[in-house]
C-alpha cells in the first residue's frame, strides 16, 4: 500500500515535473544552440499568410505602410495596401527578388544587394523582416550570460555566421525570454565589430499550440541617424494553406 | 549637183484623233548657189517645209536629201551633226544666246562646227562681225543691241562657219527698212561670194525682189513657182 | 569650254533663285559641320573625361568582373586577383606605355548622417594613381588620399548631397567577400571637382591598404590595372594586342571604348542623326534644284532650240544644265563651308557652356563645363562634294527633260 502510494507520487511527480519543467525548469542546463533551436521553432515560419503594417520614422517624418504577405519558406509574396503603395508587390523566391509597380505596369528584378537594402525605405532590410531560414543554420551560438529586460530573465546569446552561409551579418548579440523563447533584442554587428542595426521586441503573443511570436519589432539601423521603423503584425495565420502557385512569378503581375 | 532634193514629202502632225496634213507631197530640188524665198499664208505648211529642210524634223514619207544624205535615216544626233557642218539658221526673233557677248555667239557657232582653229577663229569671227558692221561692238551682249543689231549677228553666226545652206526665217520681220536692206545686202554679198545657197521664208516684199527664185505655197503643196534673173 | 562659260553665266542671270537655292545648300551645310563639330567635340569631351577620370585608356580584369559590372550588379568581390608579373611586364612592354596603376573597386552605401546614397567605391594605390589618372587636379578642397589613412576623397556633388565638409564623418556599408555586412568608416579628407558629372556624385576614393582589410579579400587583391598610353589610338591598337595575349585567361582586356559602350553606341547615334538632318536639308536642297532647273529650261526654250539648231547633241545641252547645277552646288558648299568655318573658329576657341544650353547629366553624358568644337577637315571636304554631287543628281532629270525638247517647238516657242 504504501509502496503503491510512493509509486503514484513518483510517477505523479514526474508526470508534474516533466510537464512544468519542459518549458523552463530544465531550461536551465539548455546548450546555446538548444535555446536557438527552440526560438526557431518559435520564429521561423514555414508557412503562413500574414497582414502587418510598418511605421518608419524617420527625421520627425512618419510613415505608415500596409502590406500582407504570403510566406513559404524561402520564398514569400508581400503586397502593399496603403493608399500610397497599393498595389506594389515583392516576390522572393530563395535569392532572387523581384518588385512590380502598379503605376508602371511593370516588374523590375532586383539584385542581391537590394534584399539588404532598407525595404521601402525603412530600417528593415528585406531579410530582416522575414527570416527565410533557420537561425540554427546560419549562425554557431555561444551563452554569455543573463540579463533582465522589462522584468523577465533572458538568455545572452552571441551568433557567430557559420563559415559559407550567405549572411548578411557577421556577428548577432541575442536576447532570448527565458519563458517563452522568443528574442526580445538582438544586435548586428559587421565583421569589425560595428554594430549596425538594433532590434527590439515591444509585444509577443501566444498563438495555438503554445507557439510564441512577437508581434510589435521596433528596427534601428544604426548607421543612420533619427530613423526607426516598427513592424506590428495585426494578423497572422501559421496553418493558411498558400494556393499552389501563387507566390510565383506568374502571380505578380 | 543640186544640194536638196524632196521627193513627195508628206508631213502628218497628229492631234489627238485628228490628223493634220501639213505637207501633201512637195517634190522640190533647191541648186547650190540659190537665193530661194518661200512663200505662203500661214497655216499653208511654210514652216514645216523649212523645218524638214533645215533637218530639224523628219518627213512622215517621201525623201529629203540634204548634201546627199538622206535625213529620214538619221537618228537625233545625225540630224545635229548635219546641222551642224551644213546649215546655217537665222530666225526671226534672233535666238542670240543672251549671256555671250556677240564675238562670243559667233565664235561658239564656229566652234561647234569646226573645233578651236586658235588665231584663224579669232580672224574668222572678228572679219565676219566686221563685214556685218558690227566690229565695234565685239563684247556687247544681246540686250545691249538693237534689234538689226541683233539680227546682224544672228547672220554672222549663221554664215561664219561658210554652210552650204542657210535657212532664214522671217529674217527682216523686226526690221526696219533701211536695216533690212543692208542685211538683205550683206546676205547677198555673201551668195555671191561664196555660193551659199539661201532659202528664205517671209512676207515681206522687199525680201522677195532679192529673190532669185519665188516659190508659193498653199495647202501644203508648191502651188506656184518663178525664177528671176 | 564654251559649255563651261555659258553655264557660269548662266548661273548668274537669275541671282535671286540662285541666291535662295544656294542659301538652302549653305544651309545644310552649315548645319552639317556645326553639329558634326559639336558632335566630336562632345564625344572628344566625353571619352577624355571617361579616360581621365573613370576609365583609362586600358583596364584589365577578370572577364566575370566586367560582366556583372556590365550589368549593374554589384562589384564582385570574388573576382578580384592578385596581379602576375608577368602580366605586368606586358603590359609594360606594350606600345606608347606611360603608367599603370592597381585599383580594387567595390560597392558600397556611403552613409553620413541621416542619408545614405549608393556609390562605387575605388580603393586606389596612392603612388601610383596619379600617373593614370587626373581625379587628383582636380581637388577643390583637402588632400587627396593618403596611403594607410581612412579618409576618402568624394566629389562635390556628393559633398553637397550630404551637406559634408572636411572632417565631417562617413561610414561606408557594404558587404564583404563572404557576404557580411562589413564597414570602412572616418573622416572625409578632400573634395574634388571634375568636368565629369558622375565621378563627382557616385565615386568614392579610399586608400587601398586600408579598405581592404575590411573587404574580406587577401591582401593584395585588386579588381583592374588601369593603364594609361600615349593617345588614344595607341590605346585601341594595344588593347588588342595585350588582349591577344591574355586570350587563353581569365583575363580581360578592355580599351575606354569597350568599356563605355553607352558613349560608343550614343556616339552611333549621334552621328545618325547628324546624318539624319543632313539628308533632310539636302532634300529640300534638291528639290530646289529640281526647281530651278526646270524654271531655267522654260526661260530658256528658244535658247535650246537655237542650240539644238546650230547643231549641239542632246548630251552637251545637258552638260550645259548639269554644269549650271554643279555651279549652285559649288557656291552653296562654298559659302556654307566658309560660313561654318567662321563660326566653328568661335566654337572651338571659346566653346560653349554647356549649363547654358543642354542638360548633359540628364543625358548621361560625362561631361560639364564648356564644350568646344572641333575641326574637322574631312566632314568639310566630304559635305563639300556631297553638295556638288546631290546638285548634279537632282538636275539630271530636268536636264534631259529640257534638252529633249523639239528643235521645232523650241524655235516656235512664241
Amino acid at each position: 500500500m504504501r509502496k503503491k502510494l510512493w509509486y503514484l507520487l513518483l510517477i505523479g511527480g514526474l508526470i508534474l515535473f516533466i510537464g512544468v519543467s519542459s518549458n523552463f525548469v530544465l531550461a536551465e542546463g539548455l546548450t546555446a544552440t538548444e535555446i536557438m533551436e527552440r526560438v526557431d521553432d518559435n520564429e521561423y515560419i514555414e508557412s503562413a499568410r500574414m497582414e502587418a503594417k510598418m511605421i518608419i520614422e524617420d527625421r520627425g517624418r512618419k510613415r505608415v505602410n500596409e502590406f500582407y504577405s504570403y510566406l513559404q519558406g524561402e520564398n514569400s509574396l508581400s503586397e502593399f495596401t496603403n493608399p500610397r503603395d497599393r498595389g506594389t508587390r515583392y516576390l522572393k523566391l530563395g535569392n532572387d527578388l523581384w518588385m512590380y509597380f502598379p503605376a508602371a505596369e511593370d516588374l523590375v528584378s532586383i539584385s542581391g544587394h537590394m534584399m539588404r537594402d532598407g525595404m521601402m525605405g525603412s530600417d528593415f532590410s528585406y531579410e530582416d523582416s522575414v527570416e527565410s531560414q533557420q537561425l540554427s543554420e546560419l549562425y554557431h551560438f555561444e551563452l554569455k550570460g543573463e540579463e533582465i529586460i522589462n522584468g523577465g530573465e533572458t538568455y545572452v546569446i552571441l551568433a557567430t555566421a557559420r563559415e559559407g552561409e550567405d549572411v548578411s551579418y557577421y556577428q548577432r548579440k541575442i536576447w532570448v525570454d527565458q519563458e517563452r523563447f522568443v528574442m526580445l533584442r538582438g544586435e548586428y554587428f559587421s565583421t569589425s565589430g560595428r554594430l549596425l542595426k538594433e532590434m527590439e521586441v515591444k509585444e509577443v503573443q501566444e498563438f495555438r499550440d503554445g507557439r510564441y511570436f512577437p508581434i510589435e519589432v521596433v528596427m534601428n539601423d544604426k548607421l543612420r541617424q533619427g530613423s526607426r521603423t516598427t513592424m506590428k503584425v495585426t494578423e497572422i495565420d501559421f496553418d493558411y494553406d498558400i494556393p499552389e502557385g501563387k507566390i510565383s512569378l506568374e502571380t505578380l503581375n | 549637183m543640186s544640194l536638196l532634193e524632196l521627193t513627195e514629202v508628206k508631213k502628218i502632225y497628229r492631234q489627238g484623233e485628228i490628223e493634220v496634213e501639213a505637207l501633201r507631197g512637195v517634190d522640190l530640188t533647191v541648186d547650190k548657189g540659190e537665193f530661194t524665198t518661200v512663200f505662203g499664208p500661214s497655216g499653208s505648211g511654210k514652216t514645216t517645209l523649212l523645218n524638214l529642210i533645215g533637218a530639224l524634223d523628219k518627213p512622215s514619207s517621201g525623201t529629203v536629201v540634204i548634201n546627199g544624205e538622206s535625213i529620214g535615216e538619221m537618228d537625233k544626233n545625225g540630224l545635229a551633226i548635219l546641222r551642224r557642218y551644213h546649215i546655217g539658221f537665222i530666225f526671226q526673233s534672233y535666238n542670240l544666246i543672251p549671256v555671250l557677248t556677240a564675238y562670243e555667239n559667233v565664235e561658239f557657232a564656229l566652234k561647234i562646227a569646226k573645233g578651236n582653229e586658235g588665231e584663224e577663229t579669232k580672224e574668222k569671227v572678228t572679219k565676219i562681225l566686221e563685214q556685218v558692221g558690227l566690229g565695234n561692238m565685239l563684247d556687247r551682249r544681246p540686250n545691249e543691241l538693237s534689234g538689226g543689231q541683233k539680227q546682224r549677228v544672228a547672220i554672222a553666226r549663221a554664215l561664219v562657219k561658210e554652210p552650204k545652206l542657210v535657212l532664214a526665217d522671217e529674217p527682216t520681220a523686226n526690221l526696219d527698212s533701211k536695216t533690212s536692206k543692208e542685211v538683205l545686202e550683206l546676205m547677198l554679198k555673201m551668195n555671191q561670194e561664196l555660193d551659199t545657197t539661201f532659202i528664205f521664208s517671209t512676207h515681206d516684199s522687199m525680201v522677195m525682189e532679192y529673190a532669185s527664185r519665188l516659190l508659193e505655197i498653199r495647202d501644203g503643196q508648191i502651188s506656184r513657182e518663178e525664177r528671176r534673173e | 569650254m564654251y559649255l563651261f562659260k555659258i553655264a557660269a553665266r548662266n548661273l548668274f542671270r537669275r541671282k535671286k533663285r540662285m541666291f535662295i537655292i544656294s542659301s538652302i545648300l549653305a544651309l545644310a551645310v552649315i548645319t552639317f559641320l556645326l553639329i558634326d563639330s559639336f558632335m566630336i567635340g562632345m564625344m572628344d569631351l566625353s571619352f577624355g573625361n571617361v579616360i581621365d577620370f573613370e576609365t583609362p585608356h586600358i583596364e584589365i580584369g577578370r572577364e566575370e568582373f566586367f560582366i556583372q559590372a556590365d550589368d549593374g550588379q554589384e562589384l564582385p568581390l570574388e573576382e578580384t586577383f592578385i596581379p602576375e608579373k608577368y602580366m605586368l611586364e606586358e603590359i609594360k612592354a606594350s606600345d606608347g606605355f606611360l603608367a599603370v596603376t592597381p585599383v580594387l573597386d567595390f560597392s558600397a552605401s556611403f552613409i553620413a548622417g541621416r542619408e545614405e546614397f549608393p556609390v562605387l567605391v575605388r580603393s586606389i594605390e596612392t603612388d601610383s594613381f596619379g600617373g593614370v589618372f587626373k581625379n587628383e587636379d582636380y581637388l577643390v578642397e583637402g588632400e587627396f588620399v593618403e596611403a594607410g589613412d581612412s579618409g576618402v576623397v568624394i566629389g562635390n556633388q556628393m559633398a553637397e548631397f550630404f551637406d559634408l565638409e572636411i572632417g565631417d564623418f562617413y561610414t561606408l556599408r557594404f558587404q564583404d567577400k563572404n557576404g557580411y555586412f562589413s564597414t570602412i568608416e572616418g573622416e572625409v579628407r578632400g573634395i574634388t571637382t571634375t568636368p565629369h558629372p558622375q565621378m563627382n556624385m557616385g565615386v568614392v576614393f579610399v586608400a587601398r591598404d586600408y579598405a581592404v582589410s575590411r573587404l574580406g579579400v587577401e591582401e593584395d587583391n585588386i579588381s583592374q590595372l588601369m593603364v594609361r598610353v600615349e593617345n588614344r589610338d595607341l590605346a585601341l591598337s594595344s588593347a588588342q594586342s595585350l588582349a591577344n595575349k591574355f586570350k587563353n585567361t581569365d583575363y580581360q582586356v578592355r580599351s575606354y571604348r569597350d568599356a563605355s559602350e553607352m558613349l560608343v553606341s550614343l556616339e552611333a547615334w549621334g552621328y545618325l542623326e547628324t546624318y539624319f538632318i543632313l539628308a533632310l536639308i539636302l532634300i529640300v536642297g534638291a528639290i530646289g534644284i529640281i526647281n530651278t532647273i526646270v524654271l531655267s529650261a522654260l526661260e530658256r526654250i528658244e535658247e535650246i532650240g537655237m542650240m539644238k539648231a546650230m547643231g549641239l547633241k542632246v548630251n552637251q545641252i545637258v552638260r550645259v544644265f548639269l554644269l549650271e547645277a554643279a555651279g549652285i552646288g559649288v557656291i552653296g558648299g562654298l559659302v556654307g563651308c566658309i560660313i561654318s568655318a567662321l563660326i566653328n573658329h568661335f566654337f572651338v576657341n571659346y566653346g560653349l557652356d554647356l549649363d547654358l544650353y543642354l542638360d548633359a547629366e540628364s543625358m548621361g553624358l560625362p561631361i560639364s563645363g564648356r564644350l568646344y568644337g572641333v575641326w574637322n577637315a574631312s566632314s568639310f571636304l566630304l559635305i563639300f562634294i556631297l553638295v556638288i554631287l546631290i546638285a548634279l543628281i537632282a538636275s539630271i532629270i530636268p536636264s534631259y527633260w529640257a534638252a529633249r525638247k523639239d528643235p521645232v517647238d523650241a524655235i516656235h516657242h512664241r
